[in-house]
């Protein structure tokens, strides 16, 4: 391995940028990326300062979520204890998993993402940094105000899962199930955000050279996850919306007597609930995937089969929910495929294993706190994952579903799984942050009580489940056999916190010892370790091979010394390097946002908006809504910049634009992933409309006369159409110049989709078709509603782009806003036309049989 | 081989026992073929599960400890990740599906029929006439279940019409050796009815009947427990199951289906005065009484009973004084308000009332 | 019957037979007794410190038990009157609304025995 990297290093190709390099180069580097002062700190937007913060934010809700699991592990450690009585108790095991799930786990695979990736991929910022920005604040306040509902007695209790009816207005009457609802929704939106911007930035930021057959399995990972975020939240978006409606308004969903399903709403939340619990062990498993090779010093055993490995784990992830459902008496055959695809995991998680394994094998393993934290990780994932394989097996399940026994596998795989990755990745990378690692001996010790208090508090469980104890119960009766082993549990927790504790001692104190630079201290190949300022690298590095480092042991000086790409700024802003998706060639340069307060303000209208929509106090959320709208419309007008410098020499014979509009640029990206979210969405909505139809005991529509004449929805349809002509009208206009033209073509163009819109929901309610009277009228109803959504938006999309052209900043040129802007309208126009066609269509076509 | 295997198998499952103490709600405790067959196919997976872990750790362990060797990446990534996992699931996956479907067809034509309805936070069991009387068992359950809704109705208007019926609470008790069709429904959120000695368990949903076949094959009292989170006091929804020899559940049966006794002595007549006065028929009903509430459980044949406010409280008069009194002590949430307005005797005398009510 | 039952899960639970409770007349054994506090559920109704599940608020609490001069407000706490009073309530006092759930003198010894030890 040394000896190849050597004899490669000879035949290397001189580096893209000579010495020496211009006077002042590094300070204007320097000052563009100064990071804001002071108070003013806030305002940063720079993936490495957003990064560290969410980090912490979502360390601290793992805090506060343990903590609520000690007070119920304190409840159960007597049978029929008193301490704390069912409501508080329903609510603290409903906040401890919805927390640690939402405001946790996924938070902080995202976070680590946010600090790590940009470095990773040789990219000085993430393509959207006030996008990252904006979901840390939405995420940080919305999730405190969330979790500050249990002091008021006001917390959600009906499970993280919140099946109806159980969740519904007749079971839940105060207004917990709101906040959880509402409350959670944001969050997804949130980590939708993130998606985003993880995805364009895998995409389209990495260095020159690293095409994907080299990129760091980490970024494959993230890139993965990010696509299960896009096709894997947006059914428990749809499910959380149609039951908040349902909560509200009464269109009866969920409801059995009125033609709704309970079990609808299981199907959509655990086609998110499953890929979720991947979303979160994936990028665990890229962290390994990189810190194993830097461990062993020795590149990753079947880079190809890992990358196949995480792929197929995505897809498969999509296809086994129902195995949350193997009591609820669906049909044996589909139990039995669920129970497949479910075993069928265990392949590519093996591959994954296996794979680490190899690499530990070939290497010498550095013996240091992060491999004790990954050994830890072996022996409890490993368990974990063959008790999730027993759960697959259908009679079994009957037996231990929901019992402690899924307690303890759950936390074998998400503690095992997930959090010991998680800290192995805390002790590898805190010399990013600290400029050292953190202490061997805490860290070892911290290992030592994590594990063992883990494994004294989660391996008995399986016995309590076994032996017959539910899940969800706030007491039990004593002389079942399940006294003694709570008692150990409880004593594990205690442990396992107090391994946790001494983790954040380690970090407390090493803050106090921070030292500029960053040594690469456990020798890695990946690009993150290459030396680095608020600017990222000095100059973005030519990439040649999976591990930079070992392929060329200069790079760093070369690095370091401005010989790579784009050595300081050429516009005298942030900028990094855009590249094409497979082969990463550089395309153009990326004008970076700088600190801005408008994220910040956005973020916090956001929670605002949502947390006193919940409580019913209309002027305040307004107000919210309001904040939250004009800072995104002043914060999106600064972004079209337009090409305001020549095309910029960045070494090595490369020329790029500082503007690219059209399917090249990184917006385009952005939107069309965000496309693809809405379209989810779509679907699972559409899904619901079919199920309906599905489990319909006898004719369906049920009521065939409170549907409209065909003349309504095909006059929307028409108009729809006609819309889209329009646009079509309006982007020649802009081709050429015509401003006037621009704005008439869009200003009809709006009237246009609006008033098909108001026709289509006219012709529904005036057939005499009420949204409360049936879940098939509810679901109709919530398909265009959900239609009149987008409508809005591309009122607001229309007056921006008309805004825009009044003011003299859209034109044929500067013409990126107009292109999202027209993207997102089509879509939703054809969106119109397809709601159209299942619902109407649909009818035609079971009324004719 | 075989000897081996099964020798551990008994160990792993004495080892279960042992640490359980009094087992009653244990998977491992079967009572039934459904629950057997579980119970062995979790041994074997203990077993499996409990050797790949060791051997993926040791491999972990020795990789760290020693010094880098080449390797073989097919070997590992394919042999480790796909030969040898694809090996065991299918193997698992035929038992699994072969277990399953042997459990899911009921092809045995059930003696009884049973529905039990789920209630926030207690179980609302009837007898319901049996599908086929073929047996003369059967034949007797058709005859004492004869209440069909029709005749519910009238019971309801005649007051202390002497109707058959057999309903009971957070109680089901079965004839040893015969298949019993449990009939799932609920009346408000889900629920899940599991009795793991007889097997596994499936979930009672608004708008849906699921279905369950218990085959008790030994006679004993097995402890089930609401397994689907409702809300409040969800873990205090406990369920007790008598598995009784066909004679004494004869017995039982024809006790059952009579309307409630008599009270007899002062003490008793004065319970069921202080019954009626404190409104407990607004909710219960004693059959062969004015009493006929739907709310709560039936009280027909209370004192019979094994426990108390589902599972939670052992059943005798002390018990029921007590959970008259303060029912949001015992268990917090439950509709069940407290008794006040009651003069100590009083309570004491109902108490008696309904625990005679055998 | 149920007494009985319940007297056979206490010898069960206690792991010692009838005969440790004969003898003296007042020879009793406070740990038996806090296990037959839990078998007949005075819990329901008591608030018992050192028994699972004894919280109740019907009747008065008995911690510090050992410490109270009368029983039911009417006689003397000794053991004897203690064992009189949990065997038999209502024949001490008609008006209380505590049953006798039949407790056999040894059982209520026992728990007598603990009740005065709680101090």
């Amino acid at each position: 391995m040394q000896r190849e990297t050597q004899s490669l290093s000879r035949l290397r190709k001189a580096a893209p940028n000579s010495l020496p390099r211009p006077d002042g180069e590094l300070e204007a580097l320097e000052r563009a990326w100064a990071p804001p002062k002071g108070w003013r700190r806030l305002s940063a937007v720079n993936n490495t300062q957003v990064g560290l913060w969410y980090i912490g934010a979502a360390l601290l809700f793992m805090l506060l979520a343990g903590l609520l699991a000690l007070m119920m592990r304190t409840q159960l450690a007597l049978p029929q204890n008193d301490l704390i009585g069912p409501t508080l108790y329903n609510q603290l095991f409903t906040m401890h998993g919805t927390v640690m799930m939402f405001l946790f786990a996924v938070p902080v695979v995202e976070a680590m993402a946010v600090y790590i990736l940009p470095a990773m991929l040789g990219a000085r910022d993430l393509p959207f940094p006030r996008l990252s920005a904006y979901a840390l604040w939405a995420y940080l306040i919305g999730g405190l105000m969330f979790f500050g509902t249990l002091f008021f007695d006001a917390a959600p209790s009906g499970g993280w899962f919140m099946y109806p009816p159980l969740t519904s207005y007749e079971y839940s009457r105060g207004i917990g199930a709101d906040f959880w609802l509402l409350g959670i929704g944001f969050i997804e939106i949130s980590a939708i955000a993130g998606a985003i911007e993880l995805i364009v930035g895998t995409l389209r930021t990495r260095a020159p050279g690293m095409s994907l057959g080299k990129m760091p399995i980490y970024a494959w990972t993230m890139l993965v996850v990010g696509a299960m975020i896009v096709f894997g939240f947006p059914p428990v978006i749809a499910a959380t919306l149609l039951l908040e409606i349902e909560r509200a308004f009464q269109w009866p969903f969920f409801i059995a007597a009125r033609g709704g399903d309970p079990l609808l709403w299981q199907h959509l939340f655990w086609l998110f609930g499953h890929p979720e619990v991947y979303i979160i062990f994936l990028p665990a498993a890229g962290m390994i995937s990189t810190m194993v090779p830097a461990l062993a010093r020795t590149g990753l055993v079947g880079y190809r089969w890992v990358v196949a490995a995480l792929i197929g784990v995505g897809i498969l992830s999509l296809g086994l929910w129902a195995h949350h459902m193997f009591a609820t008496g669906i049909p044996q055959l589909s139990l039995n495929f669920f129970s497949a695809a479910s075993m069928a995991v265990a392949i590519p998680t093996g591959m994954q294993i296996f794979a680490w394994i190899a690499t530990l094998w070939r290497g010498n393993v550095q013996r240091s706190t992060p491999t004790w934290f990954l050994l830890a990780f072996f022996a409890s994932f490993v368990f974990g994952g063959l008790t999730g394989v027993m759960l697959a097996v259908v009679p079994y399940d009957w037996q231990v579903h929901d019992t402690y026994f899924v307690v303890a596998h759950l936390h074998y795989v998400l503690i095992g799984g997930m959090v010991f990755p998680l800290f192995a990745a805390l002790y590898y990378w805190a010399p990013l942050v600290y400029g050292r690692k953190l202490s061997e001996r805490i860290g070892t010790w911290a290992c030592a009580l994590m594990f063992s208090g883990f494994t004294v508090a989660f391996l008995p469980m399986h016995l309590t489940g076994l032996l017959g104890m539910p899940r969800r119960v706030h007491t039990y009766q004593a002389g079942l056999g399940w006294d003694a082993l709570n008692l150990v549990s409880t004593l594990g927790a205690f442990t396992l916190a107090s391994g946790i504790a001494l983790v954040f001692v380690d970090l407390a104190l090493s803050s106090r010892r921070t030292r500029p630079e960053r040594p690469n201290v456990w020798h890695a190949g990946s690009l993150e370790w290459l030396p680095q300022g608020a600017y990222g690298v000095r100059s973005i590095p030519r990439v040649e091979g999976q591990y930079p480092l070992w392929d060329n042991p200069a790079l760093a000086p070369e690095v370091q010394s401005g010989q790579h790409y784009l050595p300081g700024t050429a516009t005298g802003a942030r900028e990094t390097i855009v590249t094409s998706p497979i082969d990463a060639s550089p395309q153009y340069l990326l004008l970076v946002a700088g600190p801005s307060w408008l994220p910040l303000l956005a973020g916090a209208g956001t929670a605002a908006f949502f947390l006193f929509l919940t409580v019913k106090l209309m002027l305040p959320a307004a107000l919210g809504g309001v904040i939250a709208l004009v800072a995104c419309w002043l914060w999106l007008w600064q972004t079209d910049r337009g090409p305001v410098h020549a095309p910029v020499d960045i070494g090595g014979g490369i020329t790029l634009p500082v503007y690219a509009s059209g399917s090249v640029g990184h917006s385009w990206w952005a939107m069309v992933v965000l496309l693809l979210v809405s379209g989810t969405i779509l679907s699972a909505l559409v899904f619901a409309f079919y199920y309906y139809w599905t489990i319909a005991p006898g004719p369906w529509p049920p009521a065939p006369d409170t549907l409209p004449a065909w003349p309504w929805p095909a006059a929307a349809a028409l108009l729809c159409a006609g819309s889209a002509r329009l646009l079509r009208r309006a982007r020649q206009a802009l081709d050429r110049h015509a401003h006037r033209g621009l704005r008439a073509h869009l200003g009809i163009a709006a009237l246009t989709s609006l008033s098909a819109w108001m026709i289509a929901i006219h012709g529904q309610w005036q057939a005499g078709s009420l949204a409360t009277a049936h879940a098939f009228d509810a679901s109709v109803y919530a398909l265009l509603s959900y239609q009149g959504l987008f409508v809005a938006v591309v009122l607001i999309m229309a007056a921006y782009l008309l805004a825009r052209s009044l003011a003299g900043v859209l034109d044929g040129i500067r013409r990126v806003s107009f292109e999202v802007c027209r993207l997102f309208w089509l879509y939703t126009l054809w969106q119109g036309v397809f709601v159209l066609a299942v619902i109407y269509g649909s009818a035609a076509l079971a009324g004719a049989t | 081989m075989h000897v081996a295997r099964s020798l551990i198998a008994a160990a792993l499952a004495a080892g279960l026992t042992a640490t359980a103490g009094a087992a009653e709600q244990s998977v491992h405790a079967p009572a039934s073929a459904a629950a057997q067959s579980i119970h062995e196919l979790g041994i074997a997976m203990y077993i499996g599960a409990g050797v790949i872990t060791l051997l993926v750790v040791a491999a972990a362990l020795v990789a760290i400890a020693r010094t880098g060797r080449p390797v073989r990446a097919g070997w590992f990534v394919l042999g480790g990740g796909i030969v040898l996992p694809c090996a065991v699931l299918t193997l698992l996956l035929t038992a699994a599906i072969m277990v399953g479907d042997a459990l899911s067809r009921t092809a045995l034509a059930p003696v009884a029929r049973i529905e039990v309805i789920g209630h926030q936070w207690w179980w609302e069991v009837r007898y319901l006439p049996p599908p086929a009387a073929g047996t003369e068992l059967g034949r007797l359950l058709a005859r004492l279940c004869g209440a069909g809704v029709a005749e519910r109705a009238r019971a309801a208007r005649d007051d202390g019409g002497a109707v058959r019926a057999i309903v009971l609470a957070n109680e089901l008790r079965l004839p040893v050796g015969y298949p019993v069709e449990v009939e799932l429904t609920t009346r408000d959120v889900i629920h899940s009815f599991w009795v793991p000695a007889l097997g596994g368990k499936i979930d009672m949903i608004p708008g849906r009947v699921n279905r369950l076949v218990l085959h008790a094959e030994r006679a004993g009292t097995f402890r089930g427990q609401c397994a689907e989170y409702c809300g409040g006091p969800h873990g205090l929804m406990g369920l007790v199951v008598v598995a009784h020899e066909e004679a004494d559940y004869r017995a039982w049966l024809a006790n059952q289906a009579e309307p409630a006794r008599k009270p007899a002595g002062d003490l008793r007549v004065q319970g069921q005065a202080a019954f009626l006065r404190a409104g407990c028929d607004e909710c219960h009903t004693i059959r062969g009484t004015s009493a006929g509430g739907a709310r709560g459980p039936d009280l027909t044949h209370v004192g019979s009973r094994r426990t108390l406010a589902a599972g939670t409280l052992d059943n005798h008069v002390g018990t029921l004084a007590g959970w008259i009194a303060d029912p949001q002590n015992v268990k917090p949430g439950n509709r069940m308000p407290p008794g006040k307005g009651l003069q100590g005797s009083e309570l004491r005398a109902l108490a008696a009332y309904l625990a005679s009510l055998e | 019957m149920r007494a009985a039952m319940t007297g056979a899960i206490v010898a069960a639970v206690v792991g010692c037979g009838q005969d440790a409770h004969r003898g003296a007349v007042l020879a009793a054994d406070a740990r038996a007794g806090q296990a037959a506090l839990y078998a007949y559920d005075c819990g329901v109704c008591h608030r018992i410190p050192g028994v699972a599940g004894a919280h109740g608020a019907v009747g008065p609490s008995l911690e510090a038990f050992g410490k109270r001069i009368y029983v039911a407000g009417r006689l003397p706490n000794t053991q004897a009157m203690l064992v009189r009073w949990i065997i038999d309530p209502p024949a001490i006092d008609p008006l209380t609304s505590m049953p006798a759930i039949g407790v056999d003198e040894a059982h209520a010894r026992d728990m007598a025995a603990y009740l005065l030890s709680l101090r």
